[in-house]
């Protein structure tokens, strides 16, 4: 485990393989669309979990 | 602009910076992005607070859980997660989910573009259907990850691209 993080610390690589571009880009861009649109109101959801978090942590 | 001028102004010169650094070097050095999480943080938590530190904290942390895996799987370089952790920060929650996808979209079609050049995107495109179904099938089969064209990308402007989309758009 520490030699992982040592090794995510070191390394300073900037390339990314195209085929994982082009997989992550379909996945962000269904959910970009679910987010921006939010016809189930994911967005709602998200934003309603992050004020849960810190409205526990204000209460701590 | 969505976003305030303390948090874009910064986040524009930090994605500037690292895309350069990234076309000509293919690294984006540690000494960019880790004072950049760091100082991220101090702003959002003298600006906003606990809640302001929390958002920033939680963009950095989203960021981080949703591009490790690439990383892991060594489709990624650090230096790239490191970059959208920052991002995330400055951005903090919500924008940082923006930023983020919107970076995705943006490297899958900077990876379209290349590809397109080379006479690949056929083979890309099957390349970039057989790792999601490798991705998928991984945890219930274990087999080794399909074979790719080998052709990598300087992901730092895809950041760029995303980090500018969602310093703008209104939510």
């Amino acid at each position: 485990m520490m030699s992982l993080v040592r090794n995510f610390v070191r390394d300073e690589n900037g390339e990314d393989l195209i085929e994982y571009g082009l997989l992550a880009a379909f996945v962000a861009a269904v959910a970009l669309v679910t987010i921006i649109a939010d016809p189930i109101g994911i967005k709602g959801s998200l934003v309603a979990a992050f004020n849960k978090a810190k409205a526990a942590l204000d209460a701590s | 602009m969505n976003a305030p001028l303390w948090v874009v102004l910064p986040v524009i010169v930090l994605v500037t910076v690292a895309t350069r650094a990234d076309v000509q070097t293919r690294k984006i050095p540690n000494s960019l992005t880790i004072p950049a999480s760091l100082l991220a943080l101090i702003a959002h938590g003298v600006m906003g607070g606990r809640a302001g530190l929390l958002g920033s904290l939680a963009g950095l942390g989203l960021c981080l859980a949703a591009m490790l895996p690439g990383w892991l799987l060594r489709w990624m370089g650090a230096g790239d997660v490191k970059l959208m952790m920052a991002v995330g920060a400055w951005l903090a929650f919500p924008q940082a989910v923006i930023a983020l996808l919107a970076s995705f979209v943006a490297g899958g079609l900077i990876s379209a573009g290349l590809a397109l050049r080379r006479g690949l995107l056929g083979q890309a495109l099957r390349g970039a259907a057989l790792l999601g179904a490798w991705t998928l099938a991984a945890p219930l089969e274990p087999a080794p990850p399909p074979v790719t064209t080998g052709i990598r990308f300087p992901f730092a402007l895809a950041v760029m691209a995303g980090t500018i989309f969602a310093s703008w758009i209104r939510m």
